[in-house]
């Protein structure tokens, strides 16, 4: 236990402190570094961390506990639709990946970002409604108000939503039907890959 | 006759230091569970306390986002019985906003800003003490909470203010050193680099010493640096030890 | 059926309590108070000031409480919220009402008046600022040394002299605060952030060393049976016991 101390107090880095040459081809910084002056420099405090790959190691700063991150276009998030209008869907960011934000950002969803086909012909009562939780992919930062998310996949889409009877629903391919009054509400569902579905089956 | 009261024949001060010496550092980190990131940290009577939050959305008038980099927010607020004399107002007098802006501007040198467009980070710093170097001590303990938040930084930010008596630089000025008069020089750098990110003198100095000046201040600057290192490595084991580390 | 609570605590116990006086400099008086995470800074300046025509020989005593952007992010930065000042004005209440500084004990000579100005800092929320904002002044109030003044006769010049007397206050009243739940009612002693974010209603209890109440707060919320008023005035007897009983050893540790 003591020798695993010293040799993790060995690894703590600072900001501003340099790390190692970064002209070498297969060294790269990753997340927590910055460059300068031909060095790989860390920003924050905490641990080095080397990512061995074949032809590439990658150099990450880790802390012990979790950072605070911001919506990165490309990353998918986990957001609560908060209202519907038949032009655009605004929601609130919560998390980020599979960090939970403290604070949730703004996000919206545009009328032809909600399915890559027949974009103009989408009524967006009939995708998300106030209070689903929906699986999105980060467009673009957007304007001043909101992030701009899509849909626009077959594993994107409402993962979690309660019926008029407040009951959450069971998810069906193109709709979701409410457990206790058998009645099936329109929804842009969120499909789980097969693999998965196989996998869960054997365990049981 | 001034210069005769603030250093003695013997090259002491009023509270018995040496020109070069710092006063006593004293410096936690992570005291607040509600923000993101908190330091306390006491030079010598001067007792600061600085509070970040963030990375976090643009609150307030959205306009003010910038599209390709982080808003800075910062508050210097000094409270009511921390001065001889009682302040009457904590913030929003014009002193306390010119060393907000002072604030911002040396930490927008000092944070990656690129990494965070259209978010907003919030620095507060609250002084309960004030017995002269007030910026020096708000720029320290700002640096030490924006560690402990988390956010990015090229390098950290050590400050010092530096006053001139007798041909002699003296460092780390405390308040009665500041209202006797001199000249005084505040000076916040990155110590790696040893770059320097704001630069600001009051009373009349001549030009022919302002590079000593500027030397020891610096060098003033590099001493607080290696007692916030430590002080932020104790604080990275300690958290890694707690949490159980990879 | 004994409810615990999200923390581990029983609904009659409070938090643990830190109080630390004296660590400001600058302020005739100070106290640092922590209350579970919730901080609570204070600090007593004096002024010399001309008393009132129609009140000659009181001095004044201003109570005022910050609650800063830095202590919790759903306060913003501005002027004082509404929150902040309803408290200060609660805590201007009990000064006035338990006379436990008495006005008259500030004058200097004829017209002459200290005015004290007691300042007090929120450095982090997590729920029932009021009691921690009542013990920081009360032990701030109790460890004031003011500067005695002369005034000399002959040509009214005030001297201040290095000696300091402490400030006599007469009596402590203690605040306990209770919220109570929407469903059945359950009460619970000192809340936290988020069981105050929740309740439906909140009540506090300010009572003094001989038993007598100075102050019962319950600002609106859902109506609460007079059988629960009675046991919380109860609870909050016992419970301020425990409250005096800190003080009285602060100050004595401050005096050694």
């Amino acid at each position: 236990m003591e020798e695993k101390k010293k040799e993790n107090l060995k690894r703590i880095c600072i900001p501003g402190q340099r790390i190692c040459r970064a002209d070498t081809s297969n060294i790269t910084g990753g997340k927590g570094t910055y460059t300068r002056q031909g060095y790989i420099c860390a920003s924050l405090a905490g641990y080095i961390h080397i990512d061995r790959q074949e032809k590439n190691s990658v150099i990450h700063v880790k802390r012990g506990i979790e950072q605070n991150v911001v919506p990165e276009a490309g990353s998918i998030v986990t957001v609560k639709i908060t209202s519907v209008n038949p032009r655009v869907c605004k929601c609130s960011i919560l998390c980020v990946e599979d960090t939970e934000l403290r604070e949730p950002f703004r996000g919206q969803i545009r009328k032809e970002d909600v399915r890559s086909t027949e974009k103009d012909l989408v009524e967006l009562y009939k995708c998300f409604r106030p209070g689903d939780i929906v699986l999105a992919r980060v467009l673009s930062i957007g304007d001043a108000h909101s992030y701009f998310l899509s849909t626009a996949e077959d594993e994107l889409g409402v993962v979690i939503s309660i019926s008029e009877a407040g009951v959450p629903m069971i998810p069906g391919s193109a709709e979701m039907q409410c457990p206790k009054t058998y009645v099936t509400e329109p929804r842009k569902v969120a499909k789980v890959i097969p693999e998965h579905i196989a996998v869960e089956k054997k365990k049981a | 006759m001034a210069g005769l009261e603030l250093l003695s024949d013997q090259g002491f001060r009023l509270d018995g230091r040496r020109p070069h010496e710092l006063r006593k550092i004293e410096c936690r980190m992570g005291v607040f569970a509600q923000a993101d990131g908190s330091a306390y940290i006491e030079q010598g009577n001067t007792k600061v306390l600085a509070a970040v939050y963030g990375p976090h959305e643009m609150r307030g008038s959205k306009s003010r986002g910038l599209h390709h980099k982080v808003l800075i927010n910062c508050q210097y607020s000094m409270a009511t019985f921390s001065t001889g004399e009682r302040k009457r107002r904590p913030r929003g007098d014009r002193k306390s906003q010119e060393m907000t802006l002072h604030l911002k501007q040396t930490f927008e040198a000092a944070i990656m800003t690129q990494l965070y467009p259209r978010s907003q980070i919030d620095i507060f710093v609250e002084v309960l003490q004030a017995d002269g170097g007030n910026y020096s001590t708000c720029v320290n303990a700002a640096t030490l909470a924006l560690v402990d938040a988390g956010i990015p930084l090229k390098d950290y930010v050590c400050a010092c203010t530096t006053g001139f008596v007798n041909d002699t630089p003296m460092v780390d000025i405390s308040f009665v050193e500041e209202s006797l008069g001199g000249p005084q020089l505040t000076v916040a750098v990155l110590p790696k680099s040893e770059q320097i990110v704001l630069l600001e003198m009051a009373s009349r100095l001549h030009v022919d010493y302002l590079n000593k000046v500027l030397k020891t201040a610096v060098k003033g600057c590099k001493d607080v640096y290696v007692i916030l290192d430590e002080v932020v490595r104790n604080h990275v084991a300690q958290i890694a030890s707690s949490v159980g580390s990879e | 059926m004994v409810l615990e609570r999200s923390d581990g605590r029983d609904c009659w116990k409070t938090r643990r309590t830190i109080i630390n006086v004296g660590s400001i400099g600058t302020a005739y008086g100070s106290a640092l108070v922590r209350r579970g995470k919730t901080t609570i800074v204070c600090g007593v300046k004096g002024e010399l000031a001309n008393s009132r025509p129609e009140n000659p020989g009181d001095g004044f005593l201003v109570v005022n409480l910050d609650l800063p952007p830095l202590c919790c992010p759903l306060f913003k930065p501005g002027p004082p919220s509404e929150q902040s000042q309803s408290i200060s004005q609660f805590l201007n209440d009990i000064v006035t009402s338990s006379g436990c500084v008495v006005l008259s004990d500030l004058s200097i000579e004829g017209q002459l008046v200290w005015c004290l100005f007691v300042d007090i800092i929120c450095l982090e929320y997590d729920g029932n600022v009021i009691d921690a904002a009542v013990l920081a002044m009360l032990a701030a109030l109790t460890n004031t040394k003011l500067p005695k003044i002369t005034v000399s006769n002959d040509n009214g010049e005030i001297k201040v002299s290095e000696a300091l007397e402490i400030l006599a206050v007469k009596s402590q009243p203690v605040t306990t605060t209770f919220v109570y739940q929407q469903d059945g009612g359950h009460v619970m002693v000192d809340p936290s952030f988020e069981e105050e974010y929740d309740a439906a209603g909140i009540l506090s209890i300010t009572l003094q060393e001989d038993g007598s109440l100075v102050k019962l707060y319950k600002p609106g919320g859902l109506q609460l049976p007079d059988s629960v008023l009675e046991q919380c005035i109860a609870k909050a007897r016992s419970l301020s016991k425990d409250m005096w009983h800190l003080l009285k050893t602060v100050s004595e540790t401050v005096e050694t």
